[in-house]
């Protein structure tokens, strides 16, 4: 099947079988390496992608759901202020993580922030966890978010009264 | 699973002329049950699929005195934003603890409810809630309680060739509101289970109590459940013994495996005993 959607702002079209899933797709079809393909379950979070502003495992997102659809991955949310605030903030707190779960952390932090501009511990925690990786303590995550929650608030401040 | 051809409505009546016309048709909702399979499957032979997921009208929640009513294709993600009270409590904390925050924005109540291997997360705590489900066919519709849905094995018996719609979820208040899941908490394991326990209480008394526990089928004893109600609470440690002593028969009649009878029969002692603490409070 032919499949027309928006990739990290861009219109693009590719074949596909209807039941590849997206993380597939984004790997063989376009070269994204930032989604892995792990567990094929959901679970481990580390396909992470925003579809429809939503952040989903793409590893679960039949190829059929994604005509017409918006989809955002790493490499297209580095270029965003939500990235560097969340980069600048994960490095301020010493709590960058590894290369391997980078996208899927920044991306699930970043839907956080969506929700919560201000999140607590806890809620920073339950989120993270959609993320199987454990290349830092949580207590380290949990700085990172709230530095980059600040970071973040300080520039749309900024660009409010600008 | 070898999917074969794909529809995709954008309306409930395109939805139940593409099943007349394909009576066959995988139902998908949010695709999660389906696409975790792992790369193998199903893969019988080809199937066509109909996902729902672009359906609005099924995506509606709306709110009485006496019930909700959440639309079939609402996400989980969309339950849990939905502002507090507004869907029991006990149902709010079972739906928290499907898979991950990613995973609930694509999970469907309605998919939830529909899968026909095992019955999972929702499907016994609203099956203890009296929930009624709406199934279309055609220009028909039918209300069905969920406790009609499982088989007299214990097993789901979903129906087939109808599109699930919409949910109704009585809003009684409990006094007492347990949903224990057992297995790991955010894998969406087929060998998870799930404990529920439900209760009423008018005048220190126990007017209504309801236990549910759903591991490789659904187990729940009507009879017992009657011969607790009017006990005088807190419930004297006879009437407890005596009730888990029947519910340990009813585990031996129904076959199930001896550790998860015992996991039951654990989890009933401890609801009693939760029951009791909360009268004593």
């Amino acid at each position: 099947m032919k499949l027309d959607f928006i990739l990290n702002g861009e219109d693009v079209s590719c074949q596909a079988e209807a039941g590849d899933r997206l993380a597939y797709i984004l790997r063989e079809r376009f070269s994204l390496l930032g989604a892995k393909e792990d567990c094929r379950s959901g679970h481990c979070g580390l396909c992470m992608v925003s579809l429809n502003g939503r952040a989903v495992p793409s590893c679960l997102v039949p190829a059929f759901r994604v005509r017409g659809a918006e989809v955002v991955t790493i490499e297209g949310f580095e270029l965003t202020d939500d990235y560097a605030d969340l980069r600048d903030g994960f490095r301020k707190a010493g709590a960058e993580p590894c290369e391997f779960c980078r996208g899927a952390v920044f991306l699930s932090a970043a839907a956080l922030l969506d929700e919560r501009p201000r999140p607590e511990a806890t809620e920073i925690l339950e989120h993270l966890s959609a993320v199987f990786c454990r290349c830092h303590d949580p207590s380290a995550l949990v700085r990172g978010v709230q530095t980059a929650a600040e970071l973040r608030a300080r520039r749309m401040y900024f660009r409010a009264n600008r | 699973m070898r999917i074969d051809e794909v529809i995709v409505p954008a309306t409930l009546s395109e939805a139940l002329s593409a099943l007349k016309r394909n009576p066959d048709a995988v139902l998908c909702a949010g695709g999660t049950e389906l696409f975790s399979e792992g790369p193998a499957g199903p893969a019988d032979r080809n199937r066509t699929l109909i996902s729902l997921h672009g359906i609005q009208e099924l995506r509606h929640v709306s709110r009485t005195d006496l019930y909700v009513e959440v639309g079939s294709m609402t996400t989980l993600a969309e339950l849990l934003a939905l502002k507090e009270g507004f869907v029991p409590e006990t149902l709010r904390s079972v739906v928290h603890g499907i898979g991950t925050f990613a995973v609930r924005n694509l999970a469907t109540l309605g998919g939830n409810l529909s899968v026909t291997d095992r019955f999972r997360d929702c499907f016994p705590i609203l099956a203890c809630m009296d929930a009624l489900a709406e199934y279309r066919q055609g220009t028909a519709s039918r209300w069905v309680n969920l406790n009609r849905l499982i088989g007299p094995r214990g097993t789901p018996e979903m129906p087939r060739g109808e599109i699930l719609t919409r949910i109704r979820i009585p809003l009684g208040g409990w006094d007492l509101g347990i949903a224990h899941k057992l297995g790991f908490p955010r894998i969406n394991s087929r060998k998870s289970s799930l404990f529920v326990a439900l209760a009423r209480t008018d005048k220190r008394a126990l007017s209504d109590i309801r236990i549910l526990y759903a591991c490789d089928r659904a187990l729940r004893s009507r009879e017992i459940e009657s011969s607790l109600a009017g006990k005088k609470i807190p419930l004297l440690p006879r009437d407890i013994e005596s009730a888990v002593g029947a519910y340990a028969d009813y585990c031996s009649h129904a076959g199930i495996r001896e550790s998860s009878a015992a996991r039951f029969l654990t989890l009933v002692r401890r609801a009693f005993n939760q029951l009791n603490e909360g009268v004593t409070a």
